[in-house]
Protein backbone atom coordinates (compact mmCIF):
# COMPACT_ATOMS: atom_id res chain seq x y z
CA UNK A 1 0.00 0.00 0.00
CA UNK A 2 1.49 3.27 -1.22
CA UNK A 3 0.91 5.22 1.92
CA UNK A 4 1.86 2.95 4.63
CA UNK A 5 -1.34 3.54 6.66
CA UNK A 6 -3.57 0.08 6.94
CA UNK A 7 -6.95 -0.02 5.73
CA UNK A 8 -9.12 -0.01 9.37
CA UNK A 9 -12.42 0.22 8.36
CA UNK A 10 -13.31 -2.82 8.52
CA UNK A 11 -12.45 -3.47 12.33
CA UNK A 12 -12.42 0.28 13.34
CA UNK A 13 -15.39 0.33 15.75
CA UNK A 14 -15.61 3.97 15.37
CA UNK A 15 -18.77 5.66 14.31
CA UNK A 16 -18.61 8.25 11.66
CA UNK A 17 -18.97 11.02 13.99
CA UNK A 18 -16.49 9.86 16.45
CA UNK A 19 -14.42 9.58 13.04
CA UNK A 20 -15.19 13.58 12.05
CA UNK A 21 -14.40 14.81 15.68
CA UNK A 22 -10.81 12.95 15.15
CA UNK A 23 -10.37 14.57 12.22
CA UNK A 24 -11.16 17.95 13.74
CA UNK A 25 -8.01 17.57 15.99
CA UNK A 26 -6.34 16.64 12.76
CA UNK A 27 -6.03 12.36 12.97
CA UNK A 28 -5.16 10.75 9.53
CA UNK A 29 -5.88 7.43 10.64
CA UNK A 30 -9.52 8.66 11.53
CA UNK A 31 -9.80 10.48 7.61
CA UNK A 32 -8.24 6.86 6.33
CA UNK A 33 -11.22 5.59 7.99
CA UNK A 34 -13.90 7.44 6.99
CA UNK A 35 -12.65 7.18 3.34
CA UNK A 36 -12.34 3.40 3.14
CA UNK A 37 -15.77 3.01 4.64
CA UNK A 38 -17.60 5.38 2.50
CA UNK A 39 -15.28 6.40 -1.35
CA UNK A 40 -16.83 3.51 -3.34
CA UNK A 41 -20.22 4.28 -2.59
CA UNK A 42 -19.36 8.02 -3.51
CA UNK A 43 -17.27 7.13 -6.50
CA UNK A 44 -20.29 5.61 -7.61
CA UNK A 45 -22.93 8.10 -7.14
CA UNK A 46 -20.64 10.48 -8.88
CA UNK A 47 -19.79 8.25 -11.96
CA UNK A 48 -23.66 8.40 -12.03
CA UNK A 49 -22.69 12.02 -12.52
CA UNK A 50 -19.30 12.43 -14.23
CA UNK A 51 -18.89 8.99 -16.56
CA UNK A 52 -15.50 9.31 -17.13
CA UNK A 53 -13.68 7.18 -14.27
CA UNK A 54 -10.45 9.76 -14.13
CA UNK A 55 -12.85 12.83 -13.36
CA UNK A 56 -14.79 11.06 -11.01
CA UNK A 57 -11.74 10.16 -8.95
CA UNK A 58 -10.60 13.34 -8.98
CA UNK A 59 -13.50 14.78 -7.93
CA UNK A 60 -13.75 12.16 -5.10
CA UNK A 61 -9.90 13.36 -3.98
CA UNK A 62 -11.58 16.59 -3.87
CA UNK A 63 -14.57 15.96 -1.35
CA UNK A 64 -12.39 14.50 0.97
CA UNK A 65 -9.68 17.05 1.34
CA UNK A 66 -12.86 19.51 1.47
CA UNK A 67 -13.90 17.20 4.47
CA UNK A 68 -10.57 16.93 6.00
CA UNK A 69 -9.93 20.67 5.79
CA UNK A 70 -13.63 21.86 7.16
CA UNK A 71 -14.09 19.22 9.48
CA UNK A 72 -14.66 21.75 12.56
CA UNK A 73 -17.82 22.95 10.80
CA UNK A 74 -19.96 19.62 10.52
CA UNK A 75 -22.79 19.84 12.51
CA UNK A 76 -24.42 16.71 13.34
CA UNK A 77 -27.51 18.55 14.07
CA UNK A 78 -27.85 19.53 10.10
CA UNK A 79 -26.88 16.08 8.47
CA UNK A 80 -25.20 12.65 8.91
CA UNK A 81 -21.78 12.26 7.95
CA UNK A 82 -21.96 10.28 4.69
CA UNK A 83 -25.37 13.13 3.72
CA UNK A 84 -22.62 15.55 4.64
CA UNK A 85 -20.24 14.12 2.02
CA UNK A 86 -22.32 13.77 -0.60
CA UNK A 87 -23.26 17.15 -0.72
CA UNK A 88 -19.59 18.29 -1.29
CA UNK A 89 -18.96 15.34 -3.62
CA UNK A 90 -22.06 16.51 -5.78
CA UNK A 91 -21.16 20.04 -5.34
CA UNK A 92 -17.65 19.29 -6.16
CA UNK A 93 -19.46 17.64 -9.01
CA UNK A 94 -21.40 20.13 -10.67
CA UNK A 95 -18.50 22.77 -10.28
CA UNK A 96 -16.10 20.16 -12.79
CA UNK A 97 -19.13 19.72 -15.15
CA UNK A 98 -19.54 23.62 -14.99
CA UNK A 99 -16.13 23.88 -15.88
CA UNK A 100 -15.64 21.63 -18.49
CA UNK A 101 -18.82 23.18 -20.09
CA UNK A 102 -21.16 20.02 -19.93
CA UNK A 103 -23.11 21.43 -17.67
CA UNK A 104 -25.60 22.41 -20.35
CA UNK A 105 -26.09 18.65 -21.14
CA UNK A 106 -26.09 17.60 -17.73
CA UNK A 107 -28.07 14.68 -16.97
CA UNK A 108 -27.49 11.97 -14.60
CA UNK A 109 -26.72 8.13 -16.05
CA UNK A 110 -29.65 6.54 -14.74
CA UNK A 111 -30.15 4.91 -11.70
CA UNK A 112 -30.58 1.35 -12.94
CA UNK A 113 -27.60 1.03 -15.51
CA UNK A 114 -25.00 0.78 -13.24
CA UNK A 115 -22.23 -2.42 -14.16
CA UNK A 116 -22.20 -3.71 -10.63
CA UNK A 117 -18.68 -6.10 -10.94
CA UNK A 118 -16.88 -3.19 -8.93
CA UNK A 119 -18.91 -3.54 -5.91
CA UNK A 120 -18.94 -7.43 -6.50
CA UNK A 121 -15.43 -7.77 -6.30
CA UNK A 122 -14.82 -5.48 -3.08
CA UNK A 123 -16.80 -6.93 -1.05
CA UNK A 124 -16.47 -10.19 -2.05
CA UNK A 125 -12.85 -10.21 -1.10
CA UNK A 126 -13.95 -8.16 2.12
CA UNK A 127 -16.54 -10.82 3.62
CA UNK A 128 -17.84 -13.72 1.19
CA UNK A 129 -21.21 -14.08 2.99
CA UNK A 130 -21.84 -10.62 3.21
CA UNK A 131 -20.83 -10.14 -0.04
CA UNK A 132 -23.38 -12.81 -1.39
CA UNK A 133 -26.34 -11.36 0.85
CA UNK A 134 -25.52 -7.85 -0.39
CA UNK A 135 -25.25 -8.80 -3.92
CA UNK A 136 -29.29 -10.03 -3.29
CA UNK A 137 -29.50 -6.92 -1.91
CA UNK A 138 -28.25 -5.03 -4.99
CA UNK A 139 -30.45 -7.11 -7.20
CA UNK A 140 -33.40 -6.56 -5.25
CA UNK A 141 -32.51 -2.54 -5.68
CA UNK A 142 -32.35 -2.69 -8.99
CA UNK A 143 -34.97 -4.41 -9.54
CA UNK A 144 -37.49 -2.15 -7.59
CA UNK A 145 -35.88 0.73 -9.30
CA UNK A 146 -37.15 -0.96 -12.79
CA UNK A 147 -40.40 -1.04 -11.55
CA UNK A 148 -40.98 2.12 -10.65
CA UNK A 149 -42.80 4.26 -13.20
CA UNK A 150 -40.47 6.24 -15.11
CA UNK A 151 -41.89 9.56 -14.05
CA UNK A 152 -41.02 8.66 -10.70
CA UNK A 153 -37.85 7.56 -11.09
CA UNK A 154 -36.89 10.65 -13.17
CA UNK A 155 -37.86 12.77 -10.17
CA UNK A 156 -36.04 10.50 -7.52
CA UNK A 157 -32.89 10.78 -9.96
CA UNK A 158 -33.16 14.62 -10.59
CA UNK A 159 -32.98 15.20 -6.63
CA UNK A 160 -30.51 12.74 -5.32
CA UNK A 161 -27.90 12.72 -8.45
CA UNK A 162 -28.08 16.73 -9.32
CA UNK A 163 -29.32 18.16 -6.10
CA UNK A 164 -32.20 20.19 -7.61
CA UNK A 165 -34.49 21.10 -5.04
CA UNK A 166 -38.31 20.18 -5.13
CA UNK A 167 -39.48 23.52 -7.27
CA UNK A 168 -36.25 23.13 -9.56
CA UNK A 169 -37.48 19.59 -10.43
CA UNK A 170 -40.99 20.78 -11.21
CA UNK A 171 -39.68 23.66 -13.59
CA UNK A 172 -37.70 21.51 -15.13
CA UNK A 173 -40.28 18.93 -15.78
CA UNK A 174 -42.83 21.27 -16.13
CA UNK A 175 -45.32 19.24 -13.62
CA UNK A 176 -46.81 21.14 -10.60
CA UNK A 177 -44.59 21.55 -7.25
CA UNK A 178 -47.02 19.08 -5.27
CA UNK A 179 -46.55 16.62 -8.02
CA UNK A 180 -43.25 15.88 -7.78
CA UNK A 181 -43.01 16.33 -4.32
CA UNK A 182 -45.76 13.11 -4.23
CA UNK A 183 -43.80 11.37 -6.83
CA UNK A 184 -40.02 11.60 -5.00
CA UNK A 185 -41.68 10.81 -1.62
CA UNK A 186 -43.67 8.01 -3.69
CA UNK A 187 -41.17 6.62 -4.84
CA UNK A 188 -38.45 6.34 -2.10
CA UNK A 189 -41.69 4.61 -0.24
CA UNK A 190 -42.07 2.13 -2.85
CA UNK A 191 -38.09 1.76 -3.24
CA UNK A 192 -38.57 1.03 0.70
CA UNK A 193 -41.17 -1.53 0.39
CA UNK A 194 -39.64 -3.01 -2.34
CA UNK A 195 -36.49 -3.70 0.02
CA UNK A 196 -38.24 -4.35 2.76
CA UNK A 197 -40.65 -7.48 1.04
CA UNK A 198 -36.75 -8.73 -0.50
CA UNK A 199 -35.30 -9.02 3.49
CA UNK A 200 -38.34 -10.68 4.53
CA UNK A 201 -38.64 -13.12 1.99
CA UNK A 202 -35.28 -14.08 2.02
CA UNK A 203 -34.67 -14.41 5.77
CA UNK B 1 -38.05 32.69 6.16
CA UNK B 2 -41.00 30.56 5.14
CA UNK B 3 -42.71 28.88 7.87
CA UNK B 4 -43.57 25.18 7.53
CA UNK B 5 -46.79 23.39 8.28
CA UNK B 6 -46.26 19.92 10.15
CA UNK B 7 -47.74 18.26 7.20
CA UNK B 8 -45.46 19.92 5.17
CA UNK B 9 -42.37 18.73 7.16
CA UNK B 10 -43.30 15.15 6.54
CA UNK B 11 -43.61 15.89 2.84
CA UNK B 12 -39.60 17.35 2.94
CA UNK B 13 -38.44 14.78 4.81
CA UNK B 14 -37.58 12.79 1.40
CA UNK B 15 -36.02 15.83 0.20
CA UNK B 16 -33.97 16.14 2.90
CA UNK B 17 -32.60 12.23 2.60
CA UNK B 18 -31.72 12.99 -1.23
CA UNK B 19 -29.92 16.42 0.02
CA UNK B 20 -32.46 18.52 -2.17
CA UNK B 21 -33.66 20.96 0.27
CA UNK B 22 -33.96 24.73 -0.24
CA UNK B 23 -31.71 26.55 2.73
CA UNK B 24 -35.09 27.35 4.36
CA UNK B 25 -36.13 23.89 3.96
CA UNK B 26 -33.20 22.67 5.50
CA UNK B 27 -33.03 25.28 8.57
CA UNK B 28 -36.72 24.57 9.41
CA UNK B 29 -36.03 20.65 9.58
CA UNK B 30 -33.39 20.83 11.48
CA UNK B 31 -35.19 22.61 14.63
CA UNK B 32 -38.37 20.18 13.89
CA UNK B 33 -36.12 17.53 13.79
CA UNK B 34 -35.06 18.01 17.25
CA UNK B 35 -38.18 17.54 19.09
CA UNK B 36 -40.03 15.56 16.49
CA UNK B 37 -39.42 11.64 16.97
CA UNK B 38 -41.84 11.17 14.41
CA UNK B 39 -40.08 13.20 11.48
CA UNK B 40 -36.75 11.92 12.56
CA UNK B 41 -38.40 8.75 11.75
CA UNK B 42 -39.53 9.44 8.39
CA UNK B 43 -36.42 10.82 7.36
CA UNK B 44 -34.31 7.90 8.99
CA UNK B 45 -37.01 5.63 6.56
CA UNK B 46 -35.91 7.52 3.38
CA UNK B 47 -32.28 7.76 4.41
CA UNK B 48 -32.40 3.77 4.90
CA UNK B 49 -33.18 3.97 0.69
CA UNK B 50 -30.88 6.46 0.09
CA UNK B 51 -27.89 4.08 1.25
CA UNK B 52 -29.05 1.01 0.27
CA UNK B 53 -29.15 3.14 -3.30
CA UNK B 54 -25.94 4.35 -2.93
CA UNK B 55 -24.58 1.00 -1.38
CA UNK B 56 -25.94 -1.04 -4.34
CA UNK B 57 -23.85 1.22 -6.79
CA UNK B 58 -20.45 1.15 -5.07
CA UNK B 59 -17.45 1.37 -7.49
CA UNK B 60 -13.86 1.02 -5.39
CA UNK B 61 -11.32 4.14 -6.35
CA UNK B 62 -7.92 2.74 -7.47
CA UNK B 63 -5.44 3.00 -4.49
CA UNK B 64 -3.44 6.44 -6.07
CA UNK B 65 -6.52 8.18 -4.46
CA UNK B 66 -6.19 6.91 -1.59
CA UNK B 67 -2.20 7.37 -1.49
CA UNK B 68 -3.04 11.03 -2.89
CA UNK B 69 -5.44 12.54 0.10
CA UNK B 70 -3.34 10.84 2.59
CA UNK B 71 -0.32 12.72 1.32
CA UNK B 72 -1.77 15.82 1.35
CA UNK B 73 -3.77 15.33 4.25
CA UNK B 74 0.11 14.80 6.04
CA UNK B 75 1.16 17.96 4.53
CA UNK B 76 -1.46 19.78 5.89
CA UNK B 77 -0.26 18.49 9.27
CA UNK B 78 2.88 19.15 8.92
CA UNK B 79 2.20 22.86 8.03
CA UNK B 80 -0.12 23.54 10.62
CA UNK B 81 2.48 22.44 13.14
CA UNK B 82 5.00 24.46 11.86
CA UNK B 83 3.00 27.33 11.82
CA UNK B 84 2.00 27.00 15.74
CA UNK B 85 5.16 25.83 17.24
CA UNK B 86 7.50 29.27 17.17
CA UNK B 87 4.86 31.18 19.30
CA UNK B 88 4.31 29.43 22.70
CA UNK B 89 7.80 28.17 22.93
CA UNK B 90 8.78 31.51 22.97
CA UNK B 91 6.59 32.98 25.29
CA UNK B 92 7.62 30.00 27.54
CA UNK B 93 10.81 30.92 27.16
CA UNK B 94 10.25 34.55 28.36
CA UNK B 95 8.21 32.88 31.46
CA UNK B 96 11.20 31.21 32.74
CA UNK B 97 13.36 33.88 32.22
CA UNK B 98 11.77 36.04 33.82
CA UNK B 99 10.46 33.09 36.91
CA UNK B 100 14.64 32.55 37.52
CA UNK B 101 16.88 35.02 37.18
CA UNK B 102 19.61 32.74 39.03
CA UNK B 103 18.78 30.29 36.23
CA UNK B 104 19.87 33.34 33.92
CA UNK B 105 23.48 34.33 35.36
CA UNK B 106 23.84 30.30 35.08
CA UNK B 107 23.56 30.34 31.62
CA UNK B 108 25.60 34.07 31.19
CA UNK B 109 28.93 32.40 33.08
CA UNK B 110 27.86 28.54 30.70
CA UNK B 111 28.53 31.28 27.62
CA UNK B 112 31.97 31.89 28.63
CA UNK B 113 32.44 28.43 28.41
CA UNK B 114 30.32 27.89 25.55
CA UNK B 115 32.76 30.87 23.48
CA UNK B 116 35.75 28.21 23.78
CA UNK B 117 33.83 26.21 21.57
CA UNK B 118 33.19 29.06 19.45
CA UNK B 119 35.68 27.99 17.18
CA UNK B 120 34.82 24.52 16.66
CA UNK B 121 31.38 26.36 15.35
CA UNK B 122 33.36 28.21 12.62
CA UNK B 123 34.85 25.52 11.46
CA UNK B 124 31.69 23.70 11.30
CA UNK B 125 29.80 27.02 9.37
CA UNK B 126 32.44 27.39 6.53
CA UNK B 127 32.20 24.07 5.85
CA UNK B 128 28.44 25.02 5.87
CA UNK B 129 28.97 28.02 3.95
CA UNK B 130 30.94 26.24 0.87
CA UNK B 131 27.50 23.90 0.98
CA UNK B 132 25.06 26.70 0.80
CA UNK B 133 27.54 28.25 -2.46
CA UNK B 134 27.08 25.10 -4.30
CA UNK B 135 23.55 25.30 -3.39
CA UNK B 136 22.89 29.20 -4.44
CA UNK B 137 25.20 28.03 -7.57
CA UNK B 138 22.57 25.89 -8.83
CA UNK B 139 19.94 28.10 -7.64
CA UNK B 140 21.88 30.50 -10.23
CA UNK B 141 21.67 27.61 -13.20
CA UNK B 142 18.08 26.98 -12.57
CA UNK B 143 17.36 30.80 -12.72
CA UNK B 144 19.42 31.08 -15.79
CA UNK B 145 17.22 28.34 -17.47
CA UNK B 146 14.13 29.94 -16.25
CA UNK B 147 15.36 33.14 -17.76
CA UNK B 148 16.18 31.43 -21.02
CA UNK B 149 12.60 30.03 -21.11
CA UNK B 150 11.22 33.39 -20.50
CA UNK B 151 13.28 35.28 -23.32
CA UNK B 152 11.37 32.11 -25.52
CA UNK B 153 8.08 33.17 -24.55
CA UNK B 154 8.51 36.76 -25.40
CA UNK B 155 10.02 36.12 -28.57
CA UNK B 156 6.89 34.09 -29.06
CA UNK B 157 4.38 36.73 -27.36
CA UNK B 158 2.04 36.88 -30.52
CA UNK B 159 1.18 33.70 -31.06
CA UNK B 160 0.88 32.59 -27.08
CA UNK B 161 -1.87 30.86 -25.67
CA UNK B 162 -1.50 30.34 -22.01
CA UNK B 163 -3.43 27.33 -20.46
CA UNK B 164 -4.11 26.50 -17.01
CA UNK B 165 -4.99 23.52 -15.13
CA UNK B 166 -5.61 23.67 -11.60
CA UNK B 167 -7.94 22.02 -8.78
CA UNK B 168 -10.59 23.82 -6.81
CA UNK B 169 -8.32 24.51 -4.66
CA UNK B 170 -6.33 26.93 -6.44
CA UNK B 171 -4.76 28.83 -3.14
CA UNK B 172 -3.04 25.70 -2.04
CA UNK B 173 -3.29 22.65 -4.26
CA UNK B 174 -1.20 22.09 -7.45
CA UNK B 175 -1.18 23.68 -10.30
CA UNK B 176 0.36 23.71 -14.20
CA UNK B 177 0.64 26.93 -16.61
CA UNK B 178 1.05 25.53 -20.09
CA UNK B 179 2.75 28.51 -22.66
CA UNK B 180 1.38 27.32 -26.22
CA UNK B 181 3.61 28.68 -29.16
CA UNK B 182 0.70 28.21 -31.88
CA UNK B 183 3.21 28.87 -34.67
CA UNK B 184 5.81 26.54 -33.89
CA UNK B 185 3.55 24.06 -32.10
CA UNK B 186 5.66 23.79 -28.90
CA UNK B 187 4.85 24.48 -25.58
CA UNK B 188 6.78 25.39 -22.09
CA UNK B 189 5.11 23.50 -18.98
CA UNK B 190 5.23 24.72 -15.60
CA UNK B 191 4.42 22.70 -12.47
CA UNK B 192 3.88 23.91 -9.22
CA UNK B 193 2.79 23.09 -5.51
CA UNK B 194 2.83 19.29 -6.62
CA UNK B 195 3.15 17.03 -3.97
CA UNK B 196 5.85 13.96 -3.82
CA UNK B 197 4.46 11.19 -6.64
CA UNK B 198 4.60 7.77 -5.13
CA UNK B 199 7.78 6.23 -5.58
CA UNK B 200 7.96 4.64 -9.14
CA UNK B 201 5.74 7.16 -10.27
CA UNK B 202 6.01 10.45 -12.36
CA UNK B 203 3.54 13.31 -13.70
CA UNK B 204 2.05 12.69 -17.11
CA UNK B 205 0.79 15.56 -18.82
CA UNK B 206 -1.75 14.64 -21.27
CA UNK B 207 -4.11 16.69 -23.94
CA UNK B 208 -7.39 15.53 -25.73
CA UNK B 209 -9.34 17.14 -28.63
CA UNK B 210 -11.20 14.09 -30.17
CA UNK B 211 -10.70 10.66 -29.50
CA UNK B 212 -7.89 9.54 -26.49
CA UNK B 213 -5.69 11.45 -24.58
CA UNK B 214 -2.43 12.25 -25.92
CA UNK B 215 0.57 12.40 -24.42
CA UNK B 216 2.47 16.06 -23.98
CA UNK B 217 5.37 15.41 -21.81
CA UNK B 218 6.41 13.11 -18.64
CA UNK B 219 7.87 15.25 -15.51
CA UNK B 220 9.49 14.71 -12.25
CA UNK B 221 8.86 17.88 -9.65
CA UNK B 222 12.33 18.66 -7.27
CA UNK B 223 11.99 19.11 -3.38
CA UNK B 224 9.90 22.51 -3.70
CA UNK B 225 7.36 20.73 -5.52
CA UNK B 226 8.15 22.60 -9.09
CA UNK B 227 9.20 21.52 -12.57
CA UNK B 228 9.88 23.58 -15.62
CA UNK B 229 9.65 21.90 -18.89
CA UNK B 230 10.34 23.65 -22.40
CA UNK B 231 10.25 23.05 -26.12
CA UNK B 232 7.73 20.17 -25.45
CA UNK B 233 6.15 19.45 -29.00
CA UNK B 234 2.32 19.25 -28.65
CA UNK B 235 0.95 16.29 -29.96
CA UNK B 236 -1.83 17.92 -31.57
CA UNK B 237 -3.18 20.94 -33.37
CA UNK B 238 -4.79 23.10 -30.74
CA UNK B 239 -7.35 25.12 -33.05
CA UNK B 240 -10.45 23.64 -31.57
CA UNK B 241 -10.71 23.10 -27.97
CA UNK B 242 -9.21 20.84 -26.16
CA UNK B 243 -8.88 19.88 -22.51
CA UNK B 244 -5.58 18.91 -20.52
CA UNK B 245 -4.95 17.05 -17.11
CA UNK B 246 -2.14 15.93 -15.09
CA UNK B 247 -1.92 12.05 -13.89
CA UNK B 248 0.35 10.21 -11.95
CA UNK B 249 1.77 7.33 -13.75
CA UNK B 250 4.26 4.55 -13.63
CA UNK B 251 7.87 5.27 -14.45
CA UNK B 252 7.53 4.68 -17.92
CA UNK B 253 4.60 5.97 -18.55
CA UNK B 254 1.23 5.33 -19.57
CA UNK B 255 -0.44 5.31 -22.98
CA UNK B 256 -3.54 5.92 -21.52
CA UNK B 257 -4.46 7.53 -17.97
CA UNK B 258 -4.79 5.12 -15.60
CA UNK B 259 -5.50 7.45 -12.74
CA UNK B 260 -7.41 10.65 -11.39
CA UNK B 261 -6.54 13.75 -13.10
CA UNK B 262 -4.22 15.71 -10.03
CA UNK B 263 -5.07 18.77 -12.29
CA UNK B 264 -6.88 19.89 -15.65
CA UNK B 265 -7.95 22.42 -17.54
CA UNK B 266 -8.69 23.47 -20.85
CA UNK B 267 -7.29 25.84 -24.04
CA UNK B 268 -8.48 26.73 -27.40
CA UNK B 269 -5.62 26.95 -29.35
CA UNK B 270 -6.94 30.16 -31.97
Amino acid sequence: MPDGLPRTSPIDPRADLELVKAMQVRDESALATLYDRHSAPILGFLLRLIPQRSDAESVLLDAFLQAWRTAERFDPARSEVLSWLLMMARSRALDSLRASARAQTLAPVSLDDAALSDADQMRSKADPEQHTHQREQDRAIRSALRALPVAQRDAIELAFYLGLTHPEIAERLGEPLGTIKSRIRGGLLKLRESLRFHNEVSV
Amino acid sequence: MTSFSRDELLGLAAAYATGSTTPDELHSLTIAMAKDAELRTEVARHQEVVSALLSAHAVAPTDLVRHRLLTQARVDVHRDTASTQVLPDATRNATATRKNLLARYAALAAAAVITLGLCAEVIRLRERIAGQTAFAESIQRQLATSEATMSRLLLAETNLTLAQLKTADTVRGPGVQVFFDRQKGTAVVHAFRFPEAPAGYRYQLWVTTIGPAREVVRFSIDRFGHALVGDVMMPVNLEKEATMSVTVEPEAGSAQPTSGAVVRGSVRGT
